[in-house]
């Protein structure tokens, strides 16, 4: 079920609402024949989450035909113009660097760029919202990007990872777990994946693939008397779509919503938006 | 440079850490020069430390000293050609036939290899591999001590940490988060923000992630304390997620006053007919009233164990409303 602003939605309605409408048709549809209510204080709210769900489809796939490198975290690469490699081989943007040009160059000279999986998936998100957001906005909000894993992850990504969902959906970035993983490669114990739709996942270092394709890519990477095989989780690792949602309408001044999200209070805390009255 | 007493190390250690890396060099170059025999003997001492013998490699390749190195020093040497090219096969080959020392060998490159400035950028690989071969394949968690020491200085000077606390956490040991913790009061601001990050699962850690990292120390040892015996691996780590609740509290198993198995947080005891009924009632309530019973029940068992039996077998109505005093008597 998908509520608008407090009311039962339409979902022919909502549909009508797209142009060109392809995987969003697939979600909304999803949505209604779920036995959870999802809410939404606007349709442009709505619109926002759909639009950067099939920008983080496709900013995987791009990602995917590009020249970026597999490679593990003592082995990063980057490019220098606009990144500064750390220590811990993580990508930090260089002071005075626009992060727009930045993501962008990622994807331009994909074959200057080598990293994790988990990176990966940050920098499909960045280069998703890259491709919604005005650029002065994108700015502002990621100033200070750090790729490296899932750690100092901008907290206006609000980024959660949740268990045991009713529903998963194209766009989620899901996780292939491989317990008896070979202990001297640890970057093959899981693989954190986008969920393309239509039964399709892409890994960085594994490329698009089934659920089954994948599994037995990381099964291949076991230890010698391996009893277990990998698995995908019952988790979701999402971006906070509603505050990123709010930044947009504000920033192009659309239709207000009634009230507002707001970022994530504390990680760890149980999943939940704050609503501001106006 | 280093400035510990010296008298405990051998003299190529005293050298390397009285003149640093290129003195060590520049001193056994002269050294093989004058006497193999006496460079072999210097090689040899069993007090030499592997981050020593890793930076003269070039050297005893160069003047062909390995056939004449000692047992484990040939061993090292080999283990660390496994351990660079990250292959377990390799590993296994060479390890064949002697598994024991092969066990001591990484022990020794882990124990004496873990403090200090990395040496090249492949140097911290071979610890981490070490310490994950001696964790993951050899079961041993008696270097948690060291990995748990390595992981904070490494985190402090911000290099590479994820595999070692993979490592650690692989473990599933609940008594070695006592390391973790004691980081808590280091006064280190980077060691304490590591530490509430492998800490999350702690109730006062997540619902007061900015208290004083002091008093955090304090809460944390004492639940720890309390909840060892309930306490489970979850598997999840950095790798998966940027919040991994590393550890989980069974509650079932606190309500039965049962430890429970640390990797996978079945109660390790059999179970009767009649504890199977007293959990799927137990399984039905909130997770709030679970939490109360179990800590009630707890409480109760350390006290008085006769007492105990009688209030867990007792309806479950009884149950709650003894602990309603817990809630303000609001039930």
């Amino acid at each position: 079920m998908i509520s608008i602003n407090g009311s039962q939605a339409d979902k022919n309605t909502l549909i009508a609402a797209f142009q060109n409408p392809g995987i969003e048709i697939k979600i909304i549809d999803q949505m209604y024949l779920s036995q959870t209510t999802y809410d939404y204080l606007s349709i442009e709210q709505l619109r926002f989450e759909m639009n950067l769900r099939k920008a983080i489809i496709q900013a995987s796939n791009d990602l995917y035909h590009s020249r970026f490198s597999f490679r593990t975290f003592r082995e990063s690469i980057c490019n220098s113009t606009y990144w500064e490699r750390t220590e811990e081989g993580g990508f930090r943007l260089k002071p005075d660097t626009k992060p727009s040009e930045a993501i962008r160059d990622i994807y331009k000279n994909s074959r200057d760029y080598g990293t994790e999986c988990a990176t990966a998936i940050v920098i499909i998100y960045y280069k998703a919202l890259l491709e919604l957001l005005p650029e002065e906005l994108f700015n502002k909000l990621f100033a200070d990007a750090y790729l490296m894993n899932w750690q100092h992850l901008d907290s206006d990504l609000g980024i959660r990872t949740e268990k045991d969902l009713p529903d998963y959906f194209p766009g989620d970035c899901r996780y292939f777990k491989n317990p008896d993983v070979d202990p001297l490669t640890p970057e093959w114990q899981g693989e954190n994946v986008i969920d393309l739709g239509d039964g399709l996942y892409y890994g960085h270092g594994i490329g698009i693939r089934t659920a089954e394709q994948m599994i037995e890519v990381l099964n291949r990477q076991r230890k010698k008397d391996a009893q277990t095989s990998a698995y995908l989780l019952n988790t979701s690792t999402r971006l906070n779509f509603k505050y990123l949602a709010d930044q947009y309408l504000q920033s192009t001044a659309q239709a207000s919503a009634p009230s507002r999200a707001v970022p994530w209070e504390c990680p760890g805390m149980p999943c939940f938006t704050l609503l501001q009255q106006n | 440079m280093h400035d510990e007493s010296t008298e405990s190390f051998c003299i190529l250690d005293s050298i390397r850490y009285s003149r640093g890396s290129s003195g060590l060099l520049d001193y056994f170059e002269k050294e093989i020069k004058q006497s193999r025999v006496n460079s072999l003997s210097l090689l040899n001492d069993e007090r030499l430390q592997f981050p020593t013998l890793y930076l003269l490699q070039p050297m005893i390749n160069d003047n062909n000293l390995s056939v004449e190195l000692s047992p484990r020093n040939k061993s090292a040497l080999d283990v660390t050609k496994a351990l660079l090219k990250r292959d377990s096969r390799l590993f296994d080959r060479l390890s064949s036939g002697v598994e024991n020392a092969a066990h001591s060998t990484l022990k020794w490159i882990l124990q004496t290899g873990f403090r200090g400035e990395p040496i090249d950028p492949y140097y911290e690989q071979i610890i981490d591999m070490a310490a994950i071969l001696l964790i993951k394949r050899f079961n041993d968690n008696t270097i948690l001590p060291e990995v748990a020491a390595a992981i904070f200085e490494r985190n402090r000077e911000g290099h590479y940490t994820y595999d070692l606390i993979w490592a650690f956490l692989e473990a599933g040991d609940p008594a070695s988060l006592a390391l973790i913790a004691y980081r808590l009061n280091s006064g280190n601001a980077k060691d304490m923000e590591l530490a509430r990050k492998i800490l999350r699962f702690v109730p006062c850690i997540h619902l007061a992630p900015d208290a004083d990292g002091s008093l955090q120390y304090i809460w944390v040892k004492t639940w720890l304390q309390e909840n060892l015996p309930f306490l489970y691996c979850t598997g999840e780590n950095f790798h998966q997620r940027c919040d991994p609740f590393t550890f989980n509290l069974s509650l079932e198993a606190k309500y039965l006053c049962r430890k429970v198995s640390s990797y996978n947080g079945k109660v390790s005891m059999y179970l009767s007919d009649n504890d199977k009924l007293l959990l799927s009632r137990f399984n039905k309530l909130d997770r709030k009233l679970q939490e109360l019973l179990a800590n009630y029940s707890f409480y109760l068992y350390r006290q008085n164990i006769y007492g105990w039996y009688g209030w867990l077998n007792a309806p479950l109505l009884e149950q709650i409303k003894s602990v309603s005093w817990m809630k303000g008597g609001l039930l």
